[in-house]
């Protein structure tokens, strides 16, 4: 019962992670301004941090290094919409 | 145990793109779309630039503005982007179709921009839009920043045009106003058309330096994709090489960073960053 109870709720988890990337890849759609676009991206990127500490929390799996896995990951996909959205610009 | 793995990663990438359909169909434009672009700011920076450079300040006439009104809607409507339209159309033929008699006239292009402010520096980056901005022969400005569908994606076209007017050329000379107790008939000389020599039309143009800008404008884009492209690859295979030889250590979800990583460059490349013209 403990066990089916788990899987429900990692179920439950990789649901909210997989809804989440789709309702923001929608928004990214349905915006054509490039700030808007970057603050969704940052807005997942998040997000994502925060999915990392549940369910690795949840899972008994969290540690420092993981965590601080989840932020880099974060922080490379900032960086990168920065740059890839004009925020910031090499001139 | 590799191929289960293997089916429920393609399951979430199946889910993620399905309910993403399903939302885009039915969810239509429920952002709408908007830039930060406005045409107060756009004269604001426009003029700053020129005051910096020792110029006097433009001056919006409607007529400029209801011609760069006329060229963004042309745009628009036979779906290109250039100074000169597929039916022949030159910017010049919008500045007199509004009214504006010029002697000097000029125009300058952009597309795909959110702020006032990297329109201006766009333009003031590109050599030969720089040379409208900060030409001494223009007194007066018009813009149009109008939002639509261009060659099948929505976007914000801004269109600046400059001018000179012929009419400015007529001196009006009146008499200042005094009272009189006993006001006789005084002849009021009126505005008089004076015969100056006028210099021949000249045309300002801004094509040439097209590829130039495109390339320094989309340098960020493509350094983000090709580091986003790299890091990919590489948590890739390293995902890969972990999997195959069957590594245990503690980390996090791989395939969902990759993920991540994959709806950034995503969206990178389905981005387009400001172009001038």
């Amino acid at each position: 019962m403990k066990k089916k109870s788990h899987s429900l709720v990692v179920f439950i988890q990789y649901s909210v992670l997989v809804i989440s990337m789709s309702v923001a890849s929608l928004f990214f759609q349905k915006t054509a301004d490039n700030f808007s676009r970057f603050y969704i991206l940052v807005g997942l990127s998040l997000l994502y941090i925060l999915w990392g500490i549940w369910h690795h929390g949840y899972t008994e799996r969290l540690d420092k290094l993981v965590l601080f896995e989840y932020s880099l990951v974060s922080a490379i996909v900032i960086l990168l919409s920065a740059l890839g959205l004009g925020i910031i610009r090499f001139f | 145990m590799l191929h289960k793995t293997l089916i429920t990663y393609v399951f979430f990438i199946i889910s993620i793109l399905f309910i993403n359909f399903i939302l885009v169909l039915k969810v239509p434009d429920i952002l709408g779309y908007a830039t930060d672009v406005k045409v107060s700011d756009l004269l604001t920076y426009t003029n700053a630039l020129r005051e910096k450079n020792g110029l006097s300040d433009l001056t919006l006439n409607d007529e400029l503005s209801k011609a760069a009104k006329a060229k963004a809607a042309d745009m628009f409507k036979d779906d290109y982007w250039a100074h000169t339209s597929p039916s022949g159309k030159e910017p010049w033929d919008f500045i007199t179709g509004s009214g504006y008699d010029y002697i000097f006239a000029g125009e300058n292009l952009a597309v795909d921009f959110s702020r006032s402010k990297d329109v201006v520096d766009a333009w003031n980056n590109s050599p030969s839009h720089r040379d409208n901005l900060l030409s001494s022969k223009y007194d007066e400005i018009g813009f149009a920043v109008v939002d639509g569908e261009l060659q099948g994606r929505k976007t914000t076209l801004i269109v600046q045009m400059f001018g000179y007017q012929r009419q400015q050329n007529t001196v009006a000379a009146l008499p200042p106003a005094v009272k009189k107790e006993n006001p006789k008939p005084v002849e009021v000389p009126v505005a008089v058309p004076v015969d100056v020599p006028v210099p021949a039309v000249e045309v300002v143009p801004v094509i040439g330096s097209v590829l130039s800008t495109m390339s320094v404008m989309n340098a960020s884009r493509y350094i983000a994709l090709i580091l986003g492209i790299f890091i990919t690859a590489f948590i890739s295979l390293d995902w890969f090489y972990v999997k195959r030889t069957g590594n245990l250590r503690i980390s996090g979800n791989t395939f969902f960073h990759i993920l991540l990583l994959l709806l950034a460059i995503l969206g990178i490349w389905y981005t387009n960053i400001g172009l001038v013209l």
